[in-house]
Order: C-alpha cells, then structure tokens, then sequence
C-alpha cells in the first residue's frame, strides 16, 4: 500500500485529506505529521513515504525549509513533493511546478487532489 | 601880314600851346579823362588866341566883327577850364562830369555873342578880369589852406596870367609872350609832376590834375574791389554790421531783413534795441568787455524781431582800430535758431536718457535686491527641498514598508482564511452524502452554497489584492494566444457541457502576444466563465482576435442577457453585480475588476459592449502583440 504523509500544522486539515481521500476510494495510508520536525522526525525513523503532500506556510519551520532539507538527503531527495498551500503568489506557484512535483491550492476539491496525486505516483513509478 | 619877329614869336608860342593841346588831348583818347579834353580844347583856344595876336589884333580894331570877337572870346575857355579845377580843388567836387557837360554848354552859348555885328571886347574883357580875380583869389586861399607845392605853381601860373594881360594892354608884347609862355609852362609842370608815379596826393589842386593813368587805375580797381565786397556783404547771408564806438550802426548789409528781422533802414543811425531782455544785461557785460579789449569775439544771444518773434544769433566782431583807438566795429551776426532748437532738443532727448539711465540704474538695484531675495528664497527651498526630500524618501520607505506589510497582511490573511475553509469544503459534503433525513440534506445544500460562496469571495478577494499591490509583477513572455485560450476551454469542458454552450474560438493561431501566461488563463477564466453564468438556456460563446498595429484585440462575445450602457458604465468596479437583487452565490462581483487589473497591467485596454437586454455581451481587451511569430500549424482551433 501506498503511503502519502501530508504535512500541515493543522491537524484539521491533515484529518479533511484523510477523510474526503478515503471517501473517494483511494487506497493510500496517510501519514500525518503536524510540523516540519515530525516530518523529519519520521523520515528519520525510516518512515519513508511514496509522496509528501507539504503545506508551505507553517510555524517554526516552513515548507521551504523542510523541502530544502530533502532534497539535500541522498535518502529522501527522489521522494516525490505536492505543495499544498492556500498561498496563490506567483513564488508558491512557481514554486510547486519548478521544485516539487505539483501544486494544490487551498481548499482544495477532493477530486483533483486525486488526480494530481494519481499522476505524480504513476510519473514517479 | 608881315612877319615880324614879334607875330613869328607869338606865333611859335601858340603852336607851343597847340602842341600842349594835342599832348593833353593824346591822354584824353588814352584815360578818356574829361579834364584833359577841357584842358586841350582850352589850350588849343589860347593857342588860336596867340595867332590872332601874332595879326596884332591887341592893338588893331578889326572891322571884321567876328574875328575880333573870336580873338577876345578865345582865351574864355582857357579861363573857364581854370575856374573849374580852382573850384573843383576847393570845394572837393568830385562831379566831373557834370562839370565837363557844363563845359561845353558855356562855350556854345559863349560863343552865340562872337557872330553878333558888334564887338564883345568890353564885355569878354570884364568877364575875363573877373574870372581872373576870382581864380587868383581862391588860388591864394588854397595856397594859404595846403601850403602845398601844386597850389604855389598853380598860384604862379595865374599870376602869370594876369601879368601877361597886363603886359599885353601896356604893349609889353615880348614880355606877355615870356609871361604867357610862363604860366602855359606851370600848368603843364603841375600835370607832369603829377604823372609821377612817386606821387599818390590828392589834396589840392593836384587832385584836379593828378590825371594819371595810375591813379586812374587804382581808382578803378578800388572801386571794383570795394564793388566786390559790396556784392559780397550783400549778398551774405549773414548781417554784416558796422557800428560806430557810441554804439550807433553806421551800415546794415540787406541780409539783416532776414537775420533779425528789422530792415536796414530800422537799424541805420541809431543804436539797435533789439535784444531779448533776458539776455540784455549778459549782452551789455559781454559787449563792454569784449570793447576794453582789442580783440574780436563771438558770442550767442537772443533777439526780439520787429514782430516780437525771438531768434538766437551768433554775433562774430573785431574792432577796426586807428593809432589804437577803436574807430568802427565790424560785426557778422547769424541765425542760429533753428540750431539752437536742435540743441534744446538734443539737451532734452539727453535728459530724457539720462533720466531713464537713472530708472534702470533703479530697475537694476531692484532687480538686484529681487535676485538677492530669490537667492535667499531659493536657498531657503533648497534646504526645504532637502528637507523634504529626507521626509519623503523617509515616507516613501514608510510606505513601501507598509504595503509590503499589507501585502504580507493580505496572504496572510487569505492563508488564514482558505485553512479554516479546506475542512469545510472537504467534509461537509461527506457527512451530507450520510444524511438521509431530507431537511437536514436541504440544510447541507444551503450550507455548501455558502461555503462554496465564501470560498470564491476569499479567493478573487486574495487576487485581487495581489493585483493591486505594486510588489506584484507580471513575468510576461511571448506567448501563443491561441494555447492559452484552447487551455481555458480545455479546463472548462465540464461547465460548458453542464450549461450547454458551445464555444468557438476564431483566433489564429499566428497570433502571439507578450503576457503573463497564468494571468492571461486567469483573465480568460473570468470572461468566459461570466458568459457561461449569463447565457441562460444554451448558446454560443465566440472568442476572436485580431492584431490592430502593436496591440491584439481580443473579444469574447455571448448572447446571453446583455446590458444596458448604464450597467455596462459599471462593470469594472470591485463588488458591483449586474442583478443586485439576486443573490448569486457564483459571483463575488470582483471578477471584471480582476479582469481590469490584469489588462491593465499589461499596459491594455478593456471594455464591453452590448446592445441592450437580452442581446448578448462582447467583452473587448487589447493586450501587446509580441514581434516572434509562432510556426506552429498542428493546434487545434476549434473546440465543444
């Protein structure tokens, strides 16, 4: 089984992706992590994931910081980033389409969500 | 007639005296000088009276009346021509003319007597006595008055005269003849001394004889020379005055008529008031020294004319003196009036200049003091530009900081607004899919619309914010119209399907324009999503474009519900809605100002057109046409 860690300092919003993308059919086991620490917290422990849904905007660490760190990871840097931010500038935008693999607006409808994840997992394989 | 020694003496005589008579009538013909004709035919009669003589008529008593008479009449006019010159010596008459023309006059009548049947001897006889007393008289007088040489002779020769008649009557024939001889010999003696050239007299008797040539021609050139001048003074056309010491003008030439405005004959003999009172006692002082001294002078002054009419004249004068005794004054006096006007005016137009040197002397310290103040004053701005320059460069960063924090504000906002609205979106239709209870299901519908609502509000506000924020710049590239149009339409497949419209794009596909890609799809997104919301119940939407000089002119045009031009004045403000009684949940009325905003940036033009209610819209943007051309030939231009 697929796993997607979705990274967001909203607990809420990790818990509506979980919800609305199971309702949907898909078969991915999530992976939550609530900060950019856990998120390295659980790469560490070699909980590797299959794609990382990111949230740019967070507290203590952001987005740009732990995708710098992955991608400086011999490890984790193939793993697959949609950013996921309610950001629309023309940074996040560009962002999400030159350094990670996609970019999702917030909020977000559940089906494209699915589509562009389906995408990304099929380009990566 | 016998010839004796005696009539042969007499007769040697007159031809003596005749010849006298032809040398005075040789210089008649050269000086044509009356007086010597009188003195030759006077000669030439005493010479006729000495033939007679050498007949012995002083002691016959002819019977021949005429010749007797002739005899005694013929040393008449020796006596006239004699009483004439005494006469003409003494009383200083210079009417020759008038004299020879008596001449000859008294000779003729004289004469009348000669031919009358009787003898004339007594009567001749006193005439000639009285004639002699009175030239011997005055000839004494004469000598007593010049005590001169001429007038002793002349003297002489009378008394010569008076003896040889004398003599005569006593007989005394040989000494009358001496005597005779004696007194023809002193006149002809005064003529010949006074044919000297050493001799220039003309007092006495000797002016009568002084009958030179010489004399004559000096006569004659002075009186050309003093003609000359005559014609000169004038004809001058200054005043050439001539006053006597005391004052008195003793000549005026005829300019003075024109010069001071008086005739000569106003001036002559008295002592000229014509000075201008204002300048009489400046005249006196000047004239009173200008006599004490020996020079001549001008000076300027003016008159009063006999018509009371001022004139400026410039006098000029020099003294004419004798043993240095002032004895005339020559003056020439002029008109300077009208030169002296042209100095007033020159005098005037000066002092005009001169004032209006001193008004810009003024203007210039004025000025001056006025280039001072600028000085100052743009000193003063200078600091207070400077001043003001620090403030708004301190302002200007003041606000660049604020709307940067506005800008940071606004995502931050629109981050913390579209969070919260994630769960909601995302969860809310999965609980309302559970619910089977049909109220409640109505309630999730009216709660989604919300939700749905406040999403696109957030959303186009959040746009619109970055649009208007200056930080925000556009990444414009040349970009295929086409591509960007055929994306939009792509994306939107669904909502037209759904709404069943038909789109129809007749861009060609060369056309490229410089833009921000995403912007542009963003721009499009609106316009034809706003058709697809208007058109009610199907129809067409047709998107064209064609390039008009450096722009591209694009349109999107649908038959929906149209516009009134009020509305379509409108459109283009922030939250304005066409049907402000509908609650739309689809339109947050910030899409055509996001449109504007966009456009604009672009440096184009937006606007709409419509023909009214229910006659569809067109909505029209121009956008930068780009100089690349496209090659690309295999894109499909018409989509459903």
């Amino acid at each position: 089984m697929k796993k997607i860690m979705v990274v967001d300092d909203e607990p809420d919003q990790i818990y509506a992706i979980k919800k609305s993308l199971e309702k949907a059919g898909v078969t991915y086991g999530i992976i939550p992590a609530n900060s950019g620490a856990q998120c390295l917290e659980f790469l560490e422990k070699n909980q590797i994931p299959d794609l990382i849904l990111l949230d740019i905007m967070m507290p203590e660490m952001s987005g740009w910081i732990v995708f710098d760190k992955l991608k400086n990871n011999t490890t984790w840097e193939k793993i697959p980033i949609i950013f996921l931010t309610a950001r629309t500038d023309k940074i996040a935008v560009n962002a999400g389409e030159f350094l990670g693999n996609d970019f999702i607006e917030k909020p977000f409808d559940t089906k494209d969500l699915k589509n562009r994840i389906d995408k990304v997992l099929e380009n990566t394989n | 007639m016998d010839l004796t020694l005696l009539s042969i003496s007499w007769i040697l005589l007159a031809i003596f005296i005749a010849a006298l008579a032809a040398w005075f009538f040789y210089y008649y013909i050269r000086d044509k000088d009356k007086r010597k004709l009188m003195f030759a035919i006077a000669f030439f009669l005493a010479s006729v009276t000495y033939l007679f003589l050498s007949a012995g008529y002083n002691r016959i008593q002819s019977e021949h009346f005429i010749l007797s008479n002739l005899y005694h009449w013929s040393m008449l006019p020796l006596m006239t021509a004699l009483l004439f010159a005494i006469s003409m010596s003494v009383f200083k008459n210079k009417k020759i003319d008038i004299l020879f023309r008596i001449y000859p006059v008294i000779l003729i009548f004289s004469l009348i007597p000669v031919f009358l049947p009787f003898s004339i001897e007594e009567i001749v006889t006193i005439i000639q006595r009285s004639m002699a007393i009175a030239v011997l008289t005055i000839s004494g007088y004469l000598l007593i008055k010049t005590r001169d040489f001429f007038s002793l002779i002349f003297l002489m020769s009378m008394i010569c005269f008076t003896a040889a008649g004398i003599s005569l009557a006593r007989n005394m024939d040989y000494l009358s003849i001496l005597l005779f001889l004696l007194s023809h010999t002193f006149l002809t003696i005064i003529f010949i001394i006074s044919f000297s050239p050493t001799k220039s007299g003309n007092e006495g008797i000797e002016s009568y004889f002084s009958l030179t040539d010489r004399l004559k021609t000096t006569e004659k050139a002075l009186h050309e020379s003093e003609e000359r001048y005559k014609r000169i003074v004038e004809n001058t056309i200054d005043a050439i005055m001539l006053t006597q010491p005391n004052g008195i003008v003793s000549y005026v030439s005829p300019a003075c008529k024109k010069v001071l405005g008086y005739a000569p004959e106003d001036l002559v003999g008295k002592v000229p008031q014509i000075f201008h009172p204002a300048d009489a006692k400046k005249i006196n002082e000047t004239l009173s020294q200008a006599l004490d001294s020996e020079h001549g002078s001008d000076f300027e002054y003016r008159i009063k004319t006999k018509d009371r009419e001022t004139r400026w004249v410039s006098h000029s004068w020099s003294p004419i003196l004798k043993d240095g005794k002032l004895q005339m004054i020559v003056s020439s006096v002029r008109d300077i009036t009208n030169r002296k006007k042209m100095e007033e005016k020159i005098a005037e137009k000066v002092k005009t200049l001169e004032g209006s040197e001193l008004a810009t002397l003024n203007i210039m310290e004025d000025l001056q003091e006025t280039i001072s103040s600028l000085e100052q004053a743009e000193r003063e701005i200078k600091e207070l530009n400077e001043d003001l320059e620090q403030r708004v460069k301190e302002r200007t960063t003041e606000v660049e900081n604020l709307l940067n924090q506005k800008d940071e504000f606004v995502n931050q906002l629109g981050h913390d607004l579209k969070n919260p609205l994630g769960p909601l979106i995302n969860l809310l239709p999965l609980i309302e899919e559970q619910e089977t209870n049909l109220e409640s299901k109505e309630m999730f519908e009216v709660i989604n619309r919300n939700v749905a609502y406040m999403k696109n509000l957030v959303t186009k506000t959040m746009q619109l914010a970055q649009l208007n924020a200056p930080s925000t710049e556009l990444f414009v590239e040349d970009t295929i119209l086409l591509d960007e149009i055929n994306k939009v339409i792509e994306r939107s497949k669904l909502l037209f399907e759904e709404n069943n419209i038909k789109v129809e794009s007749g861009v060609n596909k060369d056309i490229m324009v410089k833009a921000d890609k995403l912007r542009l799809e963003e721009l499009f997104d609106n316009l034809i999503g706003n058709s697809v919301k208007y058109s009610q119940n199907g129809g067409h939407i047709t998107i064209d474009a064609k390039e008009d000089g450096k722009f591209v002119v694009v349109s999107v045009k649908d038959e929906g519900v149209g516009m009134t031009s009020g509305q379509l004045d409108h459109i283009f403000e922030e939250f304005y809605k066409v049907d402000e009684s509908r609650h739309d949940f689809n339109s947050s009325g910030l899409g055509l100002s996001i449109c504007k905003r966009i456009v604009e940036k672009h440096g184009g033009n937006i606007w709409a057109e419509s023909k009214g209610k229910g006659k569809g819209t067109v909505m029209f943007f121009t956008i930068p046409t780009s100089n690349k051309k496209t090659s690309r030939t295999d894109y499909n231009s018409k989509s459903n």
